[in-house]
């Protein structure tokens, strides 16, 4: 093999690499490496019925919209849009276009005209967070994925979003929405 | 008949090119098992298992005995769990979608096993 083939098996192989993606979330043994913070024991002798109130009380507290909650499985889930202005706009020009039209005729006169557009393009990519809180038996779980989509429907990008830093506030203040919250009877 | 030639090569190519476009919706098909346990603890577990990995519950429901889940990717996910009481146990069918095509029903074996796995080794609650 000569040393410009290899190069280039290298170059192809790097490139290809980049393709590979891990085992999806359906694969045997997946499991997302949820931060400490995003699943924490179930300390307080509250039912699942104060959890459940609590929890929506917090997540309406912080902008999310209530979708579902369900107090036989202890599940809440919620959902937050959040416009992310500049996001998204770096590839968009700020002109909608330039349009020339002209024409002449042969003797009696002759025409040009430009038009532009502005605007139009300008609404901001939404970020849509989806959340879902779960009351287990001894433990509460928060799990969280993002989705940015622009105005035309693209996705620009999606991820799980569990974050070490969003757990522990909503958790703490879940916790202290229940100290403060009467037990359902 | 020469000058026909061309013509139909076009039309063939046309032809070739078109039916890459011919689409079927296929409806999804769902993987079913049994599961030794009541509804309420086969979601219960359900849930569970799809938390830890990852997935973000969109719809639990005791009563309809549905839960729905979610994970945004590249090509973001959507799984459709019903469970229902059967003679022994309850049967639990499971079916998604990924990037809006139907995934196929082998890959929810591993998500299964590992729900039947999580109610053998919980303790029967009462």
């Amino acid at each position: 093999m000569t040393s410009g083939l290899r190069v280039l098996a290298v170059i192809v192989s790097l490139v290809l690499a980049g393709c590979q993606s891990g085992p999806g979330p359906l694969a045997a043994g997946a499991s997302a490496s949820l931060p400490a913070a995003c699943s924490w024991p179930r300390r307080s002798e509250a039912s699942v019925q104060t959890w459940v109130r609590a929890g929506i009380a917090e997540l309406e507290a912080r902008g999310f919209d209530i979708r579902n909650a369900d107090l036989a499985l202890g599940v809440v889930s919620a959902e937050r849009r959040t416009r992310q202005p500049g996001r998204g706009a770096v590839d968009r020009p700020w002109y909608d276009g330039i349009s020339f039209w002209g024409g002449s005729h042969r003797r009696a006169a002759s025409g040009f005209g430009l038009g532009f557009g502005v605007g139009g393009g300008f609404d901001d990519p939404v970020q849509i967070e989806r959340v879902s809180l779960v009351v287990g038996d001894q433990t509460i779980k928060l799990t969280r994925d993002s989705s940015v989509i622009d105005a035309g429907g693209y996705v620009l990008d999606a991820r799980a979003y569990n974050r070490d830093a969003f757990c522990r506030q909503v958790s703490g203040a879940i916790e202290s929405r229940l100290l403060n919250m009467p037990e359902a009877s | 008949m020469r000058r026909l030639v061309p013509v139909t090569v076009l039309l063939l190519m046309l032809a070739t090119s078109v039916t890459g476009c011919a689409t079927s919706r296929v409806a999804p098909s769902e993987r079913l098992a049994v599961m030794d346990a009541t509804p309420r603890r086969t979601l219960a577990s359900a849930i569970d298992e799809l938390v830890a990995r990852g997935f973000v519950i969109r719809l639990a429901n005791a009563e309809l005995g549905r839960v729905d889940a979610v994970l945004a990717t590249r090509s973001g996910y959507v799984l459709t769990l019903v469970a229902s009481p059967a003679t022994a146990g309850t049967r639990l069918a499971i079916q998604g979608r990924q990037g809006g095509q139907p995934l196929d029903p082998a890959r929810f074996d591993p998500l299964l096993a590992a729900i039947q796995a999580r109610l053998a080794t919980a303790s029967p609650a009462p």
